[in-house]
């Protein structure tokens, strides 16, 4: 599952000249993190619109291949058309697989630090009990 | 006085007060505030976790995590799929929101009189005073200078050299040191969200606080007067279900759940009435970006600290500054792969401000699985064409503020447009599904009306056909304001307390 995620999401945000990249390490400790915590509508989306990402290189690249098949440049070529892709459901369904690479990819302090901002604390987690 | 929060399954968690209020936010707390401060004993029930600024998150993941609900995945269905913003934390949205203050404009009472049987000058007096009071106690102060930061400076600038009115925002906040983490909830604590205050006041005052218990049903006696609500606490971090909950109420319940919540409670609890859930309505609005030649660091800085409301009657808009971490502006960027990373490096050149539609269209909330509110919504043509002037209005203000280019985020369109093509966002499509928007500042779903036929509860919020049943939040506003609701929340919920001590 997480293999899957990580498979849709890195491509999505690769490294680029000093900004960056989504690493796999990276995504593969988040994924581990917000498969436990996020709810199951949310996991279902992402599980989803990843599948997609790695069934559909044939439709946006015309390459009969997985995506985690592709050499690079296809792969990004690939990862650019998906995300920009006219239909509706298909454009949902990558954006929430976006939306959490997204997430993953700013919590890196090497990401904030090129952006001019202070890296995240640890988010407690903790509420009143009494 | 006492706080309990999630308990384990076993005995049955019991509670009494003359009052039991449903929600902690803008309209919950403020009633449940006023009435302890008449005397009598209140009980609030929330159905999020209690959290103070020292448990409040710093990244997005921790916020969808731990204030907003259900992990921000309740959508409005319709040609679109666009999010609804809202929290469930204790104090309600009023954590996540810009603590923005706005008095409710005149022309609401009166439309609200001549379209509803409600309002009136006689209640907007009443509303303009509360909310005096809600200024003084929430310390309603303009955004300071030093916390402005350059996106809301560079806003100002725009508006003043295309000639409309705009202002610095008014906001509930202490000292504000803009920190730009009013999304995240404000860890400095000077945002004055009602966790901070209303909520400790009741506990100080006396009154009961139930933490991560949402509530499932009102109860009824056979007369169908409301005398209690009935739920199951709710773990907020395993979601595992707790024990049960009653909180008897001697006088009446009080239900501010939300515009989406509040509907669904109701419908739970068997209340009989056509119009539930009807008339839900909202101001759906998106995000414009400027690239500047300089650094503008919008995430320095109040998250907003800039609106005009020079478009809110022709054509219906409200315009403001909107700063957001970089995580969600990755996520709003057309594309994916290195094009998108390049699209990314400019982050710190960019400045977002928003457009927010003052539609007329409304659509329904339903109960769906498991208590989840389910909304359907879409903006009609009318709107739709609001939606796309304020796009270009938003636009010309970057262009005329010094941006090199903007970035509109539509699908169909170009990535980005220079200044002399700013008149093509004109022609962008009138089909929501092309634009990246949100559903923020919700209305209705139990609205306000003197026409039972029409409304679900009467002008002193009480549920019609049935006794003790209130409802104090922004569900029971009839129309939208073209404003920010939290003050107008605020003011009709003082209202209510007020209306119901003189009983």
């Amino acid at each position: 599952m997480i293999w899957l995620m990580r498979t849709a999401m890195v491509p999505m945000m690769p490294p680029r000249d000093d900004l960056p990249g989504l690493t796999p390490e990276v995504a593969d400790a988040y994924l581990a993190k917000m498969a436990r915590e996020t709810n199951w509508t949310n996991l279902a989306g992402v599980l989803a619109g990843s599948l997609i990402f790695v069934i559909s290189p044939l439709i946006t690249i015309g390459v009969p291949l997985p995506s985690f098949m592709l050499s690079p440049r296809l792969l990004d070529r690939h990862a650019f058309k998906l995300c920009t892709s006219p239909i509706y459901l298909v454009q949902q369904a990558v954006f929430l697989v976006k939306m959490y690479a997204g997430f993953a990819w700013g919590l890196q302090p090497s990401v904030r630090e090129r952006l001019n901002l202070e890296p995240y604390p640890e988010d407690p987690g903790t509420w009143r009990t009494s | 006085m006492s706080h309990t929060s999630f308990q384990e399954k076993g005995r049955t968690f019991e509670a009494e007060a003359d009052y039991v209020v449903v929600g902690s936010g803008a309209g919950g707390a403020t009633v449940a505030a006023q009435l302890a401060r008449g005397g009598v004993s209140v009980a609030i029930v929330e159905a999020g976790a209690w959290r103070d600024p020292e448990h409040y998150p710093s990244s997005s993941h921790g916020a969808m995590r731990d204030l907003f609900d259900d992990w921000g995945s309740t959508i409005a269905m319709g040609r679109a799929f666009w999010p609804v913003v809202q929290a469930r934390t204790m104090g309600g949205t009023t954590v996540i929101n810009s603590a923005i203050c706005v008095r409710t404009p005149g022309d609401i009472f009166e439309m609200w009189e001549k379209e509803h049987g409600v309002g009136g000058i006689e209640m907007a007096k009443k509303v303009w005073a509360n909310q005096d009071e809600v200024e003084r106690e929430l310390f309603v102060t303009e955004v300071p200078v030093a916390s402005r930061g350059r996106s809301n400076n560079l806003a100002m600038e725009g508006a003043n050299a295309l000639g409309y009115e705009s202002h610095v925002i008014h906001r509930y906040a202490k000292g504000c040191v803009g920190s730009g983490q009013c999304l995240q909830g404000c860890r400095t604590g000077a945002k004055q969200s009602t966790n901070l205050n209303y909520v400790p006041e009741v506990l100080a005052k006396g009154g009961e606080v139930l933490s991560c218990a949402p509530v499932d049903k009102v109860l009824f006696d056979k007369k169908r007067r409301a005398v209690g609500v009935t739920g199951w606490f709710q773990h907020p971090k395993t979601k595992k279900w707790g024990a049960k909950f009653n909180v008897r109420a001697k006088k009446a319940v009080i239900i501010a759940a939300s515009a989406t919540h509040t509907p669904c409670i109701l419908m739970r609890s068997g209340v009989k009435n056509d119009n539930l859930g009807r008339f839900f309505r909202a101001h759906p609005g998106t995000g414009v970006y400027g690239v500047y030649d300089d650094p503008v660091d919008m995430n320095i800085g109040a998250t907003q600290g800039w609106a005009s409301t020079a478009y809110r009657e022709d054509p219906g808009l409200k315009l403001e500054t909107l700063s957001i971490p970089p995580e969600m502006v990755i996520t709003r960027l057309k594309g994916g792969g290195k094009l998108l990373m390049e699209r990314m490096a400019e982050y710190r050149k960019m400045a977002m401000w928003i457009q927010a539609v003052r539609a007329n269209s409304h659509g329904r909330v339903r109960n769906g699985m498991g208590g989840k509110p389910m909304v359907t919504y879409t903006l009609d043509r009318a709107d739709m064409e609001k939606f796309v002037r304020g796009m270009h209005l938003v636009a010309k203000t970057h262009f005329a503020a010094g941006a090199k280019k903007v970035v509109p985020a539509i699908a169909g369109m170009p990535y980005s447009i220079g200044p002399d093509e700013v008149d093509k966002l004109l022609d962008a499509p009138r089909d929501p599904r092309a634009y990246v928007a949100i559903l923020s500042h919700l209305f209705g779903g139990a609205v306000m009306g003197s026409d039972p036929t029409r409304s679900v509860v009467d002008a002193n919020g009480k549920v019609h056909h049935y006794d003790g049943l209130y409802v104090a939040d922004a569900s029971a506003l009839p129309t939208v304001l073209g404003v920010n609701p939290q003050h107008t929340i605020m003011g009709i919920a003082k209202l209510r307390a007020q209306q119901l001590l003189d009983t």
